[in-house]
Parts: C-alpha cells; sequence; structure tokens
C-alpha cells in the first residue's frame, strides 16, 4: 500500500481507521485492485516513476461524512484529492496531482436536489451525472434542456469546476458561467455557501448569482480551496426550434471578413448557438477514419499558411469549393429564427462571393426516432457516441491508448488563425507530430476561439516521452505568442500556470497566499493546477 | 496532434485480466460456429455486438442461437446504456458481454465500476476487435 509523503505509516494506518468508523469499511479502498481504478488512463507518464497514483479511496455519501474526513486529514496532514465523476480522460481523470494523494470518491453524492421548470434552475450533488439529471428532467417531461460535454459521462459539477463546456446557446454552454451557487466544505471542515445560499433561508439561491459582498465562485474552480459539495445550475428553457444556415465563402483571406461578421452576429445574440467552421477546399476538418489529405492538397494549404493564398483560392476554384463556410446555429421561435438568418445572410453578403445554404428547421421536442439522429450534444442529450470512433481500420491501423488536450486559446479573428498555423504547423515539423494540414477553430466561447489538438498517449514510455517534449514545446511556443491553455492534465498544470507569469507571477503569489490562508496544512489536492501548500512548495520549485 | 473532430478516441484496459481458452462451450455447436466460451462465464444479462464488424455480427448470432438477449450498436452505447445497461444496473450487478472495438468497452468498462463490475474476461483478437464479459467479480 502507498503513503502518503510525509505521512508516517502509522499515521496513516489510524488514519484509516479513522475514516473507516466515519464512513464504514466498504466505502474506504486500500487494495491495489480498488486504488488503481482511479489511474489515468490516458496518463502521459503511463508505466514511468512518475506517474501520478492515489495511496487510497474515501466514498463518502452525504456532506456530514466529508466533513468528517476532512478533520481526519487535516489532523494527520494528509492529502486527499476529491472528484465528482472523475471521468475528465485528456485532461486527468481521477489522477491526484501527486502519487499518495488520498482520493475522495463523491460519486456517491448522488442526489438531484431540485430542478425549477419555471425559472429553469437545478441543485446537484458532485455524483449526479448529466445522464442522471437529463433522466431526472425526461422522467418528468420538464421543459428545460441541459447544456452538455461531449462524451455526456461526467457530471454537471465536475465539467463546470474544470470550467468545461457544452454546444448549445452562448449562456450555458461555460459550464462554469452558468452556476448559481455553491456549498463548499472548506480544509477545517467548516461548511461554506456562497452567492445568497449565504443567508439562512435564502429562497433565491439558484436565482442571483453573487450574493452580497465579494464574489468568490470562481477561486473554487481549477483549484484546490475547498470541497463543493452542491452547486446550482441554470438551465436552457426548452426552445420551440432550432435551425442551421451556412455561409460559404470562396477565398483564404476572406476568413477575416467571415469571423468579424460572425463575432458581430454572435455578440449580439442574432445567432445563438454554437457556430461551426470548416473548409470545404482544403476537406478539414475531416472525419476521424478519413485518408490522409493529398500531398499536392497539403502543398497548398502549406504556401497559403506562409501567406501564398493565391494557388489554394484557384484550387477551390477549380473543384468548385468554398475555402471556407461557417455554420451559424439558432435555437428560439421558428419565426424569429429564420428572421435572425435571413438578417444574418444579409450581413454576410457584403464578402464577394459569398453563398449561402439552408438547413432544415427542426421544431422541438424531439421525437424519439429524431433523438436517434440528431448530433444529441446540441439538442442538450448526453451521449457516448464518441465513443464509437476509435476502431482499427485501414486509415487508422494502430489505434491508440489515449489522448492529452493541447487546448490554447486564440483570439477571435481570422489573422490570428492564420498565425496560431503558422507557430504550430511548424512546432508540428520540428517535432514530428501528426499535424493536420490546417488547425480549424472551435467557438465553445465567446468571444475567442478554442484551438484543441489531441496529443496521442500509449503505453510505450519513450513515445510518451517525446510527445511530452513536443506538448512542453508547443505550450511555451505559444505563449511566446500570447496564446494560453484554458485547461490542462496534472501532468502539465505547474508548466502551463508558469507562462500565466505576468509582474513575476503575481497571479499564482495570490493564489499561493490564499491557499495558506484557507488551507495551512495543504490538505486539498495540493499541486492542482500549480497550486502547492506552502510545505511541498519548495519541492517543487 | 490532430484535432478533437479528427481525433480517434481509444482506451485501453487497466487490469490485467485472464485469458480463458479452456471452457466447455454452453451448449453443442455446429462444426463452424465459433466456440465463444466466454458466454459461458457468467449469466448474461445482454450481450452487445457491432454492427458494423462481419466478425462482431456473426458473435451476436451465435449468441442468439443460445438463447442470449442480444442488443447492437453502430459503436454507440448511448442508448443501450440510458434505456438498459444503467437503469438495470442501478438495482444491481448484471453480467454482459460483447465483441466491440476498443472504444466501447473502455466505456462500458469505465461505467461498470459505480456498479461494482470489472472486465473479468478479455481477450483481444487480430482484427483489433475484443471479445469481453463485464461481470461483478463474486459472479465469476
Amino acid at each position: 500500500m502507498r503513503t502518503p509523503a510525509g505521512v508516517s505509516a502509522a499515521d496513516f494506518s489510524t488514519a484509516l481507521t479513522q475514516f473507516e468508523a466515519a464512513l464504514g469499511r466498504e466505502w474506504v479502498f486500500t487494495s491495489d485492485e480498488d486504488v488503481d481504478l482511479y489511474r489515468d488512463a490516458y496518463s502521459p507518464f503511463w508505466g514511468e516513476p512518475e506517474e501520478r497514483k492515489a495511496a487510497a479511496a474515501l466514498a463518502p455519501e452525504n456532506v456530514e461524512q466529508v466533513q468528517k474526513i476532512v478533520r481526519i486529514a487535516n489532523h494527520y496532514k494528509i492529502p486527499l484529492y476529491p472528484i465528482s465523476t472523475g471521468r475528465n480522460l485528456g485532461y486527468g481523470g481521477s489522477a491526484p496531482n501527486a502519487s499518495g494523494n488520498v482520493v475522495l470518491d463523491l460519486k456517491r453524492m448522488n442526489r438531484v436536489l431540485e430542478v425549477n421548470e419555471n425559472n429553469a434552475y437545478a441543485l446537484v450533488e458532485p455524483g449526479v451525472s448529466y445522464f442522471d439529471l437529463y433522466r431526472h428532467i425526461d422522467e418528468r417531461g420538464l421543459k428545460v434542456w441541459l447544456d452538455v460535454p461531449d462524451p455526456g459521462w461526467g457530471s454537471p459539477m465536475g465539467n463546470s469546476l474544470d470550467r468545461g463546456g457544452g454546444y448549445t446557446t452562448h449562456q450555458f454552454r461555460n459550464h462554469f458561467d452558468a452556476h448559481c451557487g455553491m456549498e463548499i466544505v472548506l480544509a477545517n471542515g467548516e461548511l461554506l455557501r456562497t452567492g445568497m445560499g449565504a443567508m439562512p433561508g435564502s429562497k433565491a439561491w439558484q436565482q442571483y448569482k453573487t450574493g452580497f459582498g465579494p464574489a468568490i465562485d470562481g477561486i473554487f474552480s481549477q483549484s484546490n480551496f475547498g470541497i463543493v459539495t452542491k452547486m446550482g445550475f441554470w438551465l436552457m428553457p426548452q426552445p420551440d426550434a432550432y435551425f442551421t444556415g451556412s455561409v460559404l465563402v470562396p477565398r483564404h483571406n476572406d476568413l477575416i471578413a467571415l469571423v468579424e461578421m460572425l463575432n458581430l452576429l454572435e455578440n449580439s445574440r442574432v445567432c445563438n448557438g454554437m457556430s461551426d467552421l470548416s473548409s470545404p477546399a482544403m476537406g478539414l476538418p475531416a472525419p476521424y477514419d478519413a485518408p490522409p489529405a493529398a500531398p499536392e492538397l497539403v502543398t497548398l494549404i502549406n504556401k497559403a499558411i506562409d501567406g501564398k493564398t493565391d494557388d489554394l483560392d484557384t484550387y477551390a476554384a477549380s473543384k468548385g469549393r468554398a475555402v471556407w463556410s461557417a455554420t451559424l446555429k439558432f435555437y428560439g421561435p421558428a419565426k424569429a429564427i429564420i428572421a435572425q438568418w435571413e438578417y444574418a445572410k444579409e450581413k454576410f453578403s457584403t464578402i464577394p462571393g459569398a453563398t449561402f445554404v439552408d438547413g432544415e428547421l427542426i421544431k422541438l421536442p424531439l421525437t424519439a426516432e429524431q433523438k436517434e439522429k440528431v448530433h444529441k450534444v446540441e439538442f442538450g442529450i448526453p451521449s457516448l457516441s464518441i465513443f464509437s470512433m476509435g476502431a482499427r481500420n485501414a486509415n487508422n491501423p494502430t489505434p491508440g491508448d489515449g489522448h492529452q488536450w493541447f487546448s490554447p486559446i486564440i483570439p477571435r479573428n481570422g489573422e490570428a488563425v492564420f498565425e496560431a498555423n503558422r507557430i504550430f504547423a511548424a512546432a508540428g515539423r520540428d517535432f514530428g507530430l501528426p499535424v493536420p494540414p490546417f488547425s480549424i477553430p472551435f467557438c465553445f466561447w465567446e468571444r475567442s476561439f478554442l484551438f484543441l489538438f489531441g496529443f496521442p498517449v500509449t503505453h510505450d514510455v519513450e513515445k510518451n516521452k517525446a510527445t511530452r517534449a513536443a506538448f512542453k514545446h508547443l505550450v511555451e511556443i505559444a505563449a511566446e505568442h500570447g496564446f494560453g491553455e484554458y485547461r490542462t492534465a496534472p501532468a502539465y498544470q505547474d508548466l502551463i500556470m508558469s507562462t500565466y507569469s505576468f509582474n513575476n507571477h503575481a497571479l499564482l503569489r495570490f493564489h499561493e497566499t490564499l491557499k495558506d490562508a484557507v488551507d495551512p496544512n495543504g490538505i486539498i489536492s495540493p499541486g492542482r493546477y500549480g497550486i502547492w501548500p506552502k510545505n511541498l512548495r519548495g519541492a517543487r520549485k | 496532434m490532430v484535432s478533437r473532430r479528427e481525433f480517434v478516441l481509444s482506451g485501453i484496459a487497466i487490469s490485467a485480466l485472464p485469458v480463458l481458452s479452456t471452457m466447455a462451450p454452453a451448449r453443442s455447436q455446429t462444426p463452424a460456429e465459433p466456440l465463444l466460451p466466454e458466454l459461458a462465464l457468467a449469466p448474461l444479462y445482454k450481450v452487445i455486438y457491432d454492427r458494423r464488424f462481419a466478425a462482431s455480427v456473426t458473435y451476436g448470432a451465435v449468441a442468439a442461437r443460445r438463447g442470449l438477449s442480444t442488443h447492437a450498436i453502430n459503436g454507440d452505447m448511448t442508448g443501450i446504456w440510458y434505456h438498459d445497461l444503467h437503469p438495470r444496473w442501478k438495482q444491481g450487478p448484471a453480467a454482459i458481454a460483447g465483441l466491440t472495438a476498443h472504444g466501447p468497452l473502455f466505456c462500458l468498462e469505465r461505467l461498470s465500476w459505480d456498479f461494482q463490475m470489472r472486465v473479468v474476461f478479455r481477450e483481444e483478437r487480430e482484427d483489433g476487435l475484443i471479445s469481453w464479459v463485464i461481470a461483478a467479480r463474486s459472479a465469476v
């Protein structure tokens, strides 16, 4: 059995006995067979000494048990690593930042405490999965939607606290922004409620976000200042209809005007869904099982990335394909969203050569048959379909063992997309990475683009070492150009936090000041998002 | 380095698991029919096969001929998870088997952990498909 760093075997054994008294013996896991379930299946250190492995796991069923655990952990200085469902694969899963932590598995705390249809909000515990909450709503016929990530096997609380995103409208896609009110167990075992929840007897905990005084919810996301045990979320009223429309533009440099207009339409809420960008001429984004792009086309794309765009434009014209396409998505009353699309077409018509394709108007709610055919996550339906990809085939003869995301935020303009592609394509060539010919940005977030690169993780130590080196290089080169990642796995959290270094790392130093104040023994998730407690800070540096 | 949409999502087993090769088939077979001894490893609630792969369809047909309840997927487990396995497993462990690609197994394996089940049989074939059984450890 592993033990936490700095904790004697005798103290750990005594603490485990006390955990068993608090939870019941069956909810304290110490065997390798059980504890290994918390390994990160996509760890870039898989099988190496640096792989982060837990020492034990605890599964409380209520807030009072969490408080008892925290008090015991504080007494023996045992680091806890809270997880909700721990399914955030690609960003770390359920493995802690440091080996020897005790995973605090909150999956048994799985009650849907409230869903209010009239004012469209929910209050849930950490172990409530998207499927659980969807089922609660579905079985009662409530006219509210979730916004779900893909895959939807995790939890609203975990995804929100890690600042994940979804696929419906602006105000719900950013899952942390869509929360309203938290309950938190602090490192000393005390219970805290934020927003209106700080007032005993408040009847508006999930209806007004900031309450009174400093709004502190944000410090409990991507952090280690407390253990969130309840969280409220605003839900989306079920819309009457859904509609898509695509605009196609003929030339490479039209992306600049296309994005400018898209920004105007999104920021003024003319279109409220998550837009999709693509390149018909480049065949991007390609299906996962598509053959590699033809070398001749790759040459044209590389020339365009280097600023010589004429040949790609000529190629696109000869094939009758647009270089860029943007698909806009609309949720709302049918008459209104059709009119909004007509207005969007007027605005895009200022781009010479722009053409349009009207999509299908889908009246809501979906029938059972429709639910099977649509892209579920765009309709707030949790899905596991992403796991259907990756089967071995002619174009994918050696499927990987996992992935880690490199996910920099890129300014929302066409020039930045071109610049980022120049930077990342060059880095990819330098490190021999399977770089796509051109990376198409995602529109998850308002006001910015997101690039998502999946680095393959294998169980081959040497390949993983090379991949980690490439990842580090990309983080550094991105930071040199002002591009920072929004989220990452524990293996890279110190690295990426080090790039947010304005004024001699003032932000990290502030985090550390907070950490020392609210968790002086450093028992909650030491190292998470680069925030180490005082007793471990020296070793890290 | 590939984009999310282009990326191939797959996983691999964590546990080291037994490979069974000597168990007797559940009942007499036609000469050309695969033996599939794993289908007799535990009382099975459901057998899952993937229509995208001929070998998996054959597997499903064999299971059906043996009187087992089968469910076809096209790689996507959302339907069987939401409508069948999740409600069933909330009542207690129920063993399932399948012949699928890595992805569906990886997903189901991790979901099954929350219901005190594990992959108790796993055998990768030359074509990349995996024959597997998920059951409560005590069921085997």
